[in-house]
């Protein structure tokens, strides 16, 4: 049982229906809630329901998006004002929160006895899950063995392991080996998110120049004190917070717009957040590309012209004009439908993406897509193109048809019912990936196509619809 | 508790299971067939598709009571004698499977399209809603037609 809003307590509980049902093992009152064992996971769950718990408060009761909005509204400072006789392009954008909803629920196995434990999770940091473990049932970290089993993919959220945590106290109180398992439910009720963000934009060009580029994002605090953040914190690198550093390490313009500002401050809440595949990157950029499109616009030229032009690199440039040859960039295409394309450079690599739209339905769909990159040498070219390719339905999913929104601190979505990640009907018919370059060190690939891939996607639909899209999901 | 009796992948199977257990955890906690997967539950991410009789089904939405006498497939048993199925050697060349969590089911929902229609169109494909959170959905598309040209 895990309580109705984010981080609840439990007041109280009784358990004495739910122990008389069939199967039921023990009950266990853990911080995070009241666990019950049972022979299979059905009688726990059926005997889960007959727990009943009074709950104290959770850690954002009447809080909810509209809440955050203002916060993260006033957390962004005062944009620089345009010099005279300058055009400015102004924009202002809204993610929602995202789940990391892995198809495979939080989960670990723990055998925890009298000065040893030995427990079998599948994590991406298994030091911080062993010193977790250790710390939670008393041990110290050499009389913890952490067995690293192979997990559903969680694109951020195994960084973290509640799971085994929550596992050891329950095999340390009931005095047996557990497995233990989250529902959907408590996943995406529960579960870390990708934090709300706000990002206001502004551009300022004259005489077909951008003289000034600006990025102010302010966002619900990223919780990166697992993996790559404790790392920073161990480098020394703590204020303002762990996710400004990560920030300003992360993000780069890839374009020459003159004087480059980009901040982010982000605003406490104490609710469950974590690194979503791309990190900050994932908005940050994903909103850099919309303004692109719309300076070129406004600069009266056609966004792959107005990407050539301010690239930096000749190796983005070569990036962008595969996508723009083999996507066939500037063809006609009939009303309501329309490509759009993006670009993105980090982790010592650069992707880009052309999608196309079609707009004319109930919902839009994305038809077709071309990605290209460079990663430098290429060890797996099939797992190099899996990994673009699962980047792009990333990116349609979070531009086009999924988030979570905040009710009075408990999040609405609480299945695959409503939290409508893609489905094949939303994936494009075709869709191409072609590895260029090939030398030099290999850089990243694992998160690099989100941004460029969620950027064309929005470029696309507001070329198809005439629309400026501002808040993401777009059918939210 | 109540007694059922079923085919599970060609063996003749008897399992005491409580009448109200969905079959998913019939399978997983009583038979030890891993195969299906907990994914939601409530029929709708559809990583415990099975064939119940050659139909794709969701035994998370079933209990033992509903397969009596029936064939049950899961993934352990698409392949024959012979070799894999070809949906599951479409899959293989096509390098599908990333995490590969899902996978068990759009295998068997990819296998019972097959059983229906020799060649699905791609609105045919289109109706699979099976959850693929690591977006390999492109190329579920093309082992599709590769298995559906093999076949």
């Amino acid at each position: 049982m895990r309580p109705p809003t984010i981080k609840g307590k439990v007041k109280s509980y009784d358990a004495s229906a739910a122990l008389q049902m069939p199967g039921v093992v023990a009950v266990t009152e853990l911080p995070s809630g009241v666990a019950v064992t049972a022979k299979t996971f059905d009688q726990a769950l059926k005997a889960k329901s007959a727990v009943h718990v009074t709950w104290a408060s959770g850690t954002v009761d009447g809080v909810s998006d509209a809440d955050i909005d203002a916060r993260l509204t006033a957390a962004i400072p005062p944009m620089t004002p345009a010099p005279p006789l300058t055009q400015r392009v102004d924009a202002t954008f809204e993610f929602a929160f995202v789940n990391h909803a892995p198809m495979e629920v939080g989960s670990a196995v723990a055998d925890v006895q009298a000065g040893s434990a030995e427990v079998w999770v599948a994590s991406k940091s298994p030091t911080g899950a062993q010193s977790a473990v250790a710390d939670a049932v008393g041990l110290s970290v050499d009389e913890v063995t952490l067995h690293v089993v192979r997990g559903g993919g969680s694109f951020g959220r195994r960084i973290y392991y509640e799971p085994a945590v929550e596992a050891a106290l329950v095999s340390q109180a009931i005095k047996r080996p557990v497995k233990l398992m989250w529902t959907r439910n408590d996943d995406m009720r529960h579960g870390r998110v990708r934090p709300r963000s706000h990002h206001q934009l502004r551009a300022v060009h004259a005489a077909g120049d951008v003289l000034t580029y600006e990025h102010r994002m302010s966002c619900v605090e990223l919780d990166l004190g697992s993996g790559t953040g404790q790392a920073l914190i161990d480098a020394g690198y703590v204020n303002p917070t762990i996710g400004t550093a990560f920030f300003s390490l992360s993000q780069s313009c890839p374009y020459n717009f003159g004087v480059v500002t980009e901040t982010l401050n982000e605003v406490s809440y104490d609710m469950p957040t974590a690194a979503w595949r791309s990190v900050y990157s994932a908005q940050a950029r994903t909103a850099e590309e919309i303004l692109v499109d719309e300076l070129a616009k406004s600069l009266g030229t056609d966004p792959v012209a107005m990407r050539r032009k301010f690239l930096k690199t000749t190796d983005s440039r070569a990036v962008l004009d595969k996508v723009a040859t083999e996507g066939n960039w500037g063809r006609s295409m009939s009303s309501g439908t329309a490509q759009g394309v993006a670009l993105h450079a980090e982790y010592r690599s650069i992707a880009a993406c052309l999608v196309e739209i079609d707009c004319r339905g109930d919902k839009p769909r994305v038809t077709k897509a071309v990605m290209a990159l460079d990663v430098g040498r290429q060890v797996n070219p099939s797992g190099l193109r899996a990994q673009a390719m699962g980047s792009l339905i990333d990116g349609i999913s979070t531009v086009l048809l999924v988030g979570n929104h905040l009710d009075d601190g408990a999040f609405r979505e609480g299945s695959y019912s409503d939290f409508s990640y893609a489905r094949q009907a939303d994936a494009p018919l075709a869709c191409d990936v072609y590895l260029i370059g090939g030398t030099g060190k290999p850089g990243g690939v694992g998160e690099l196509c989100v941004p460029a891939a969620a950027g064309a996607v929005a470029n696309a639909y507001a070329r198809a619809t005439g629309k400026k899209p501002r808040t993401f999901p777009i059918n939210f | 508790m109540p007694s059922y009796s079923f085919k599970l992948n060609g063996e003749n199977v008897h399992v005491d299971a409580p009448a109200d257990m969905p079959l998913l955890w019939v399978l997983r906690d009583l038979l030890g067939v891993t195969g299906p997967k907990y994914g939601c539950g409530v029929g709708v991410c559809r990583a415990c598709t099975c064939h119940v009789n050659g139909n794709a089904v969701q035994v998370c939405m079933l209990t033992a009571a509903d397969v009596v006498g029936k064939k049950v497939t899961t993934i352990e048993g698409l392949a024959s004698q012979d070799g894999l199925h070809p949906v599951q050697q479409a899959w293989l060349d096509e390098d599908v499977a990333q995490c590969g969590f899902c996978q068990p089911g759009q295998i068997m929902q990819a296998a019972a399209l097959l059983n229906s229609k020799r060649n699905p169109s791609d609105a045919d494909i289109d109706q699979i809603v099976n959850v693929c959170r690591c977006g390999t959905y492109c190329r579920i598309r093309k082992a599709i037609k590769s298995a559906a040209s093999k076949m």
